[in-house]
């Protein structure tokens, strides 16, 4: 009840609001609280900074077993990353254009959309907001 | 779970609270819409560093994967030439393949300081230190040499850490220290390198004064092969000496930077031309720093060979403790600043050849402003003592080689050195292969006695944590560090077959040992036979 209230308070966020998100990693804040992109993409990357210290998710040690809800974790972490790159190319890509970072920006999303697609990390429905994007990677 | 997260909290919103404001003001700038200003110096700084940073993720991963298959396909053209059975053959690509999988996970691993146990100092420079290691999970001993950034950046070596780095993770060749490991932290650079205890050209001269040309003859030659194998990968050293010449257990001998670089004054050599006459003036201010200094009863102002080498050992242990470096093994054109090439380091080995057989570097001074006033006016200072015993062949090579750089020899290559009647009847391609001329006395694989003793300074360093040391990636300090991650396949032992019981009666080839050819420098093969016939063996090549 509580993830899935979770998911549709941060859609609902994501499309009324274009500078502001709702940030709820389940532990250290446990209602989603408003921040501004720059926190919301720190708190992101502290959050998954985390889960790959986390042992018990990313075991270091050979041998050891990967946890059964691993796959749940990793999709997790790829939703979320996906939104960072949705926010660059919707508000900042002209900002990255001056910078002359678009190259490794487009590069870097390529092998991540590659990536979560050869594997399956990111429903269809959470790419919509790169459709276009996409499909000039990956032609459907 | 919530509890480690609790600790975890006030750290990360230390560095959040500290970096959010520049993000915010790069998300108001986008926000208004205006590109008049590209970006604040700190957005600038972190561009090029995610730049730099994105770059070289992608350089390394299409490098890595190419090696992998070079890897694979080297294994495989040497099993079909070989005489192995097939099931064998089997058996060594799977073990290839659990090697490469082995080796994937551990360049994921976060390597760090704390992955080793720190052991006795070996060397101390003036941007850092080595000593002895242990790698905790593996046990293997390492030398570690770690190298403050702040150090490094300030003066202008930045260059020179990444190319040493380069140049050891690039260059493999028995005549060369193996690199295994490095990586930062946000204070130090740290090199993980093969650790070789037999101690260093500096310290057998130390104890012996002189070689024997016999012994000197050995050592020069694998000298020659150890730069003529820089060079065919286009680096170029610059400072050979005799404390960069290492001994490994058994006396033979690689080439490293274990000197760590030491500086040389630079700001005090702007003084230094080639057209500046060295006058009496000069003379003189040397005599008088070198208060025994006394005109002999000749009339000429050489001391005898025996005072001049007990004058030189004092003042090297002396020098080998200090954090500034000596001149006297450097080209004269590195000195004046003129474009240098790589004759530059035959000029070096010529300097250490009349050191092993005269007993003090031939331009030795107690200043090294006089010593680098030598070098450049060579003409008039390269003298052999009159009670030297230097046969008429090395003094030749040795003039050959301390020289004008456009007649020195070795500009055409080393092949032209090797042809100097003084290597008359030197086996080239068999040098590292028979018993080396001096062998050391090395106890254990924890035996320091070969170099020099120095006292603990600092504190053993402790590990910055895991999450401010990520985003201090970004600093511009650190920009000048990217890239610098390096973990070497070698690192990775090879498995043992499950099914060595049944082949017991057969010598195994293993992984390592059809390798080890292929690591040996390229210019030997066309020379030599066949060496994986005959170099097959079941031992494990990482124990020496």
């Amino acid at each position: 009840i509580y993830w899935s209230r979770h998911n549709k308070v941060t859609t609902e966020t994501w499309n009324l609001c274009r500078y502001e998100y709702r940030w709820a990693d389940g532990v250290q804040i446990k209602k989603p609280i408003e921040v501004s992109a720059p926190k919301y993409v720190e708190f992101l990357m502290d959050w998954i900074e985390g889960q790959l210290d986390d042992e018990s998710i990313f075991p270091q040690k050979l041998g050891t077993p990967f946890p059964p809800n691993f796959k749940e974790v990793v999709k997790t972490i790829f939703k979320r990353l996906f939104r960072v790159y949705a926010h660059i190319y919707h508000s900042s890509f002209q900002k990255i254009v001056s910078l002359k970072e678009e190259a490794h920006l487009n590069t870097c999303f390529k092998h991540f959309i590659l990536f979560t697609t050869e594997f399956g990390l990111i429903d269809k429905k959470e790419l919509a907001p790169l459709q276009e994007l996409i499909e000039s990677i990956i032609p459907y | 779970m919530e509890s480690e997260m609790a600790d975890a909290a006030p750290a990360p919103a230390v560095a959040a609270a500290a970096t959010a404001e520049p993000l915010a003001a790069v998300a108001e700038e986008g926000e208004e819409g205006g590109e008049a200003a590209v970006g604040s110096t700190l957005t600038m700084e972190r561009v090029a560093a995610a730049k730099k940073f994105i770059e070289n993720h992608y350089r390394s991963q299409m490098k890595n994967i190419q090696e992998r298959k070079e890897r694979r396909f080297r294994l495989e053209r040497q099993l079909e030439s070989s005489q192995v059975p097939r099931e064998q053959q089997i058996n060594l690509l799977k073990d290839l393949e659990r090697k490469e999988t082995e080796y994937m996970r551990l360049k994921r691993h976060k390597i760090c300081v704390d992955d080793f146990e720190l052991l006795t100092i070996i060397g101390r420079g003036a941007f850092g230190e080595v000593r002895l290691c242990r790698e905790k999970t593996s046990s293997n001993i390492y030398a570690m040499k770690k190298l403050k950034k702040s150090d490094m950046v300030v003066r202008g070596q930045v260059e020179h850490v990444r190319a040493e780095r380069n140049l050891l993770a690039e260059v493999a060749s028995h005549c060369i220290v193996k690199l295994y490991y490095s990586f930062q932290d946000s204070e130090y650079l740290y090199l993980i390198m093969e650790y070789l205890p037999g101690g260093d050209i500096m310290t057998l001269l130390m104890r012996e004064d002189t070689l024997t040309e016999h012994v000197a003859r050995f050592y020069i030659a694998e000298t020659i092969l150890a730069i003529e194998s820089i060079h065919k990968h286009n680096y170029i050293h610059r400072d050979i000496k005799p404390d960069n010449l290492l001994l490994d257990k058994n006396g033979h001998m690689k080439l490293s930077d274990f000197g760590l670089c030491k500086p040389i004054d630079c700001s005090k050599l702007s003084t230094l031309n080639e057209d500046e006459p060295m006058g009496d003036d000069n003379l003189r201010e040397s005599m008088d720093i070198d208060s025994s200094f006394s005109e002999t009863t000749n009339g000429r102002r050489w001391r005898s060979q025996h005072e001049q080498l007990q004058h030189w050992q004092m003042n090297r242990r002396k020098l080998a403790f200090s954090t500034v470096g000596t001149p006297d093994y450097i080209a004269p054109e590195v000195l004046l600043k003129k474009g240098y090439g790589m004759e530059c380091d035959w000029w070096s080995l010529g300097a250490i050849m009349y050191e092993m057989l005269v007993g003090y570097p031939p331009f030795y001074s107690d200043d090294p402003i006089t010593t680098c006033r030598k070098i450049v006016h060579w003409r008039n200072h390269l003298k052999f003592p009159e009670d030297s015993k230097v046969s008429p062949e090395a003094r030749d090579l040795i003039c050959r080689l301390l020289c004008d750089v456009d007649h020195r020899i070795g500009s055409a290559g080393a092949d032209q050195i090797k042809a100097h009647p003084w290597f008359r009847g030197v086996a080239w391609e068999k040098l590292y292969e028979m018993e080396a001329a001096f062998k050391p006395q090395v106890n254990d694989e924890l035996d320091t006695q070969n170099f020099m003793k120095f006292e603990e300074m600092d504190n053993a360093p402790t590990r910055t944590g895991s999450g401010p040391s990520r985003k201090m990636m970004l600093n511009s300090k650190d920009l000048s560090f990217v890239g610098y991650t390096y973990k070497n396949f070698d690192a990775v032992k090879g498995l043992k077959h499950s099914d060595q019981q049944r082949n017991q009666s057969l010598i195994r080839p293993s992984i390592g040992s059809i390798f080890g050819p292929a690591d040996m420098d390229p210019s030997r093969e066309p020379n030599g036979r066949d060496k994986h016939m005959h170099t097959v063996s079941s031992g494990d090549p990482m124990i020496q």
